[in-house]
């Protein structure tokens, strides 16, 4: 099934049945520039699932938009070596002459809609390629009922979830019946349940839509995907191939997945656990993982440290919830019947404590995080910050004890230069200028390693760095509570374990740190609580263990991989299941 | 809308005011579609703003303009301190003499203006710019998709525009002048060409380029332009009554010609574009009755104009209070091009009528 770059394909084409061939390609944007893409060489057969995975910056999106041409076309730049996706060249036919062998869907599907109802955005791509009415109709209804979308059919796409959105973008790209499917980085915005669904979708696309299409066998032939993710964990199983990009400009690794993760930081828990305890095969998933013996029961004086977990010691309260209410105004007069977003909503937090924000898309988590830090007021019920209900405050009284990162981190940055935004938060909240490591390098960025980067402006940062900078102006202001929504979106392996070791650092200087996230490895590394949300409620709210362990934990998918494979709350982390862990948890 | 934007005339006006105003109303009681009485409510915040300035700008005329030759009542007058004005250049005074033509002056302004909004809040609760881009002609289709994004990206703006004064304010920094607003507009920026990338990526992927064959009738299109540019150009410069022999404006023969290539041209490019439509946006017999009630009024507005020249205004299209008030006088083409427009608005009374058991 799997072939590499070293098969040798036919002099004249395409070797039969390879759906994508690529020998020896490099890339660079500049003719002067650094080598992007070299040496990349491998071959995809029919019907067949490559998995690309990379640190962000390794070339991870170059090398998908390089499938259907908008990488040179669109981006131009200088490519070597040979190219061929479905029996096409799409360095000679552009992205245009690709779009009806190649569907693509992009990170964000928000920013690539063009319609404003889910029919019209579907078939946006049939009409552009001049399909006659007809047969335009059958082949929306074949994809929308394939991805069941029919009853979503007329809803205007902004009314639609996250969930909903990622699977209209899929619909876009297949209805073309494109021979080859690309999707990068497709649930980095989805709750886990929502991420199974659409990888389940994706399994079964050649039952759902081939049904209706033809015929099974001599029928078109079954859809090639090219996925790219940073959350391997859910998809090198489900890979029958794995382009492994390292550093950038270095050849990437090509294989079957078990091969090239076995010594890849970026490998699931199960598989680094596995590399540790000497497991053959190596394992992908908890199901092949079962077959090993856990390591209490193989070694039972391994020294595991576990005590379970069950008492938090918790310092004074800072910020205190007490039943929370919220609606959006203006909501109840257009006569629609809309919930509240979020409906009695109580919890405190203490100082020190690692919390954990859970929940699906929707659920009121950004609500809430807006609500402690007062950019939204309650509806009903209030926040006290020591004590003091916080609508007798100012939104800069609040910021100083609450410190809050947006989603988005550039928001917030507006400075000329990055030691500039510190100083900014300091005067504005009247604090004297912060202690400096070197001249012009105010200790929150020497802590969040910007030293180098004190006087560059904010927009010239990476993306990593850039929500450092944000992180940095916030601490400026030294709070004692700091609230950070998904803060790891995008963020590869090594990055996000960075974030998560300042994280811990921070609350073990006293600083209440409440984390929304839908990463449940880094919750299971991370925090010591679990707040879950559902429908604007507390689902759970309790020692992080027994959460994720508990039925909320197993009804919405919050089970860590390691947890998922041998039930045991004691051990949720490669470090736990090593008897690793820090003295730090009691 | 053309009306509104056109004339002064308090009738003409106040008859758009109604039948604006009486479409908005439908739609915002409409029983069976729900998606148009929560557009209407939904414009009803800014409609309210809207009546509220309205209502202002019909003060500012009679309390700071005094020109006119009916004088009703005599306020008290103050010269308004306004510091830096040049040597010889009287203060405007707040108050004194309230004319006749100043108040009809400012009441009609304002009924022009809430007539305005209506409209357009109408135009938009009513109209769905993707539906709008199928009934389009096929030339007019890529541009017409570019204002389809273009539409959609708006609210996106001014969500993240929201957003970002969010974070900001967190960080301390506050919207107190112009100069503040200068992060905001930088962040927004940033964010809004990231966005447009994608979405031309996201355009190229789907084969919106591809469907551009060989395009000929570019260079009609050029000559048309040419022939429009060419014919407004005269219109504006040329002395008045130039080119005028038998009665017949022969001046505007070049933009008449200008038209007419326009439509050959864009006929041409839509029978070479091979791009296709899900539906055909099926004309019903109401949408027929819309279009050619909205573009007969146009065409009877434009020649109310025509017929109404430059020099002695018989249209009542161009009535102006100043400098003393007479009866706004209105042309039967005027009221004509009015009563189009109520057309729809009886039309559709009667379908349900029919339909009614």
């Amino acid at each position: 099934m799997i072939e590499t770059g070293t098969e040798p394909a036919t002099e004249t084409g395409t070797a039969i049945g390879t759906a994508i061939e690529i020998r020896d390609v490099g890339f660079r944007y500049r003719e002067d520039g650094p080598p992007v893409l070299r040496g990349v060489s491998l071959a995809v057969p029919l019907g067949g699932r490559l998995l690309v995975a990379g640190p962000s910056g390794s070339g991870k999106s170059t090398f998908l938009r390089l499938l259907n041409g908008l990488v040179p076309h669109f981006h131009g730049g200088v490519l070597s070596g040979r190219v061929r996706v479905a029996g096409r060249d799409p360095v000679a036919l552009g992205p245009g002459g690709m779009s009806d062998a190649v569907g693509f869907v992009f990170q964000n599907p928000e920013a690539q809609f063009v319609a404003e109802r889910v029919e019209d955005e579907v078939a946006f791509a049939l009409e552009n390629h001049g399909v006659p009415p007809e047969e335009m109709r059958r082949r929306l209804d074949t994809v929308l009922a394939g991805l069941d979308l029919g009853p979503l059919r007329h809803r205007r796409l902004t009314t639609l979830s996250g969930g909903e959105r990622q699977r209209v973008a899929l619909a876009s790209a297949l209805v073309l019946e494109p021979e080859v499917l690309v999707l990068d980085e497709p649930t980095s915005q989805l709750d886990p349940r929502s991420a199974d669904g659409l990888f389940r979708l994706l399994e079964e696309l050649p039952a759902r839509l081939g049904g209706s299409s033809g015929s099974g066998s001599g029928g078109r032939p079954p859809v090639t995907l090219v996925l790219s993710e940073h959350r391997l964990d859910r998809v090198a199983y489900r890979a029958d191939l794995a382009c492994l990009f390292g550093d950038t400009g270095e050849p990437p690794r090509v294989g079957s997945p078990r091969e090239v993760l076995a010594d890849s930081d970026l490998a699931p828990p199960v598989t680094r656990l596995g590399r540790r305890l000497g497991w053959s095969p190596l394992p992908l998933t908890a199901a092949e993982a079962a077959l090993f013996p856990p390591p209490s029961a193989k070694d039972p004086t391994d020294g595991r440290t576990v005590v379970r977990g069950r008492t938090v010691v918790r310092g004074r309260n800072v910020v205190h919830g007490r039943d929370l209410v919220f609606r959006y105004p203006g909501t109840r007069q257009t006569g629609r019947d809309v919930p509240n977003v979020l409906r009695g909503v109580s919890f405190a937090l203490a100082a020190g404590e690692r919390v954990a924000l859970l929940g699906p898309n929707g659920s009121g988590k950004s609500t809430l995080l807006k609500l402690l830090v007062g950019l939204l007021r309650p509806t009903g019920g209030r926040v006290e910050l020591h004590g003091e209900d916080t609508r007798d405050l100012d939104l800069l009284e609040i910021t100083s004890t609450v410190g809050f990162v947006p989603q988005n981190p550039s928001r917030l940055l507006f400075q000329e230069t990055v030691a500039g935004e510190v100083r900014y938060t300091r005067e504005s909240h009247g604090l004297p200028p912060a202690a400096e490591t070197a001249p012009n390098v105010p200790v929150p960025l020497a802590r969040l390693d910007l030293a180098a980067h004190a006087e560059t402006h904010p927009f010239d940062l990476s993306t990593g760095e850039r929500q450092r900078a944000a992180l940095a102006a916030i601490l400026a202001a030294e709070p004692e509570v700091l609230l950070l929504d998904e803060p790891t979106r995008g963020l590869d392996a090594p990055r996000k374990e960075a974030l998560a070791r300042l994280l811990a650092e921070l609350a073990a200087e006293g600083v209440a740190v409440l984390l929304a996230t839908h990463d449940v490895e880094l919750v299971a590394r991370w925090a010591r609580r679990a707040l879950v949300l559902e429908d604007g409620e507390v689902a759970a709210d309790g020692p992080v263990r027994d959460v994720l362990a508990g039925p909320v934990g197993e009804r919405l998918r919050l089970r860590p991989q390691l947890l998922r494979l041998w039930g045991d709350p004691a051990i949720l982390t490669v470090e736990d299941a090593l008897g690793l862990r820090s003295g730090e948890e009691r | 809308m053309l009306p509104a934007l056109w004339t002064r005339n308090p009738i003409y006006l106040a008859l758009v005011l109604v039948l604006v105003g009486g479409t908005y109303l439908g739609l915002s009681l409409d029983p069976s579609s729900e998606a148009s009485r929560i557009g209407a409510a939904g414009w009803r915040p800014l409609l309210r703003l809207g009546i509220l300035l309205a209502f202002l700008t019909a003060l500012v005329p009679p309390l700071l303009v005094h020109n006119g030759e009916t004088p009703l009542i005599a306020l008290p007058s103050v010269a308004l301190p306004l510091p830096g004005l040049p040597e010889g250049v009287a203060a405007p005074r707040l108050g004194g003499p309230v004319t006749l033509e100043s108040i009809a002056y400012g009441v009609s302004t304002a009924l022009g203006l809430v007539a305005l909004l209506l409209a357009f809040a109408t135009f938009n609760i009513a109209a769905e710019a993707y539906a709008l881009l199928r009934a389009l002609p096929r030339a007019l289709a890529r541009s017409g998709v570019v204002l389809s994004i273009a539409v959609t990206f708006v609210p996106q703006m001014m969500e993240a525009q929201k957003e970002i004064r969010e974070a900001q304010a967190l960080r301390g920094h506050r919207f107190r002048g112009l100069r503040d607003l200068a992060p905001l507009f930088v962040v927004l920026l940033a964010e809004g060409l990231e966005r447009s990338i994608t979405l031309a990526e996201s355009l190229e992927a789907r084969g919106f380029s591809a469907e551009l064959g060989p395009r000929r009738g570019r260079g009609a299109l050029l000559f048309a332009f040419v022939l429009l540019v060419a014919g407004a150009a005269l219109r504006v410069w040329a002395p008045q009554g130039w080119g005028r022999l038998a009665g017949f404006p022969w001046g505007d023969v070049p933009l008449l010609l200008g038209v007419a290539t326009l439509v050959a041209a864009l006929a041409r490019l839509g029978r070479t574009s091979q791009r296709t439509r899900l539906r055909r946006s099926v004309w019903r017999p109401r949408d027929w009755v819309v279009a050619l009630a909205a573009g007969g009024s146009i065409l009877l507005v434009v020649s109310a104009h025509f017929v109404g020249g430059n020099e002695v205004d018989s249209s009542g299209l161009g009535w102006y209070p100043y400098p003393r008030i007479t009866v706004p006088e209105t042309h039967p083409l005027g009221l004509a091009a009015l009563a189009l427009l109520a057309v729809p608005l009886l039309w559709t009374r009667l379908e349900a009528r029919r339909s009614a058991p």
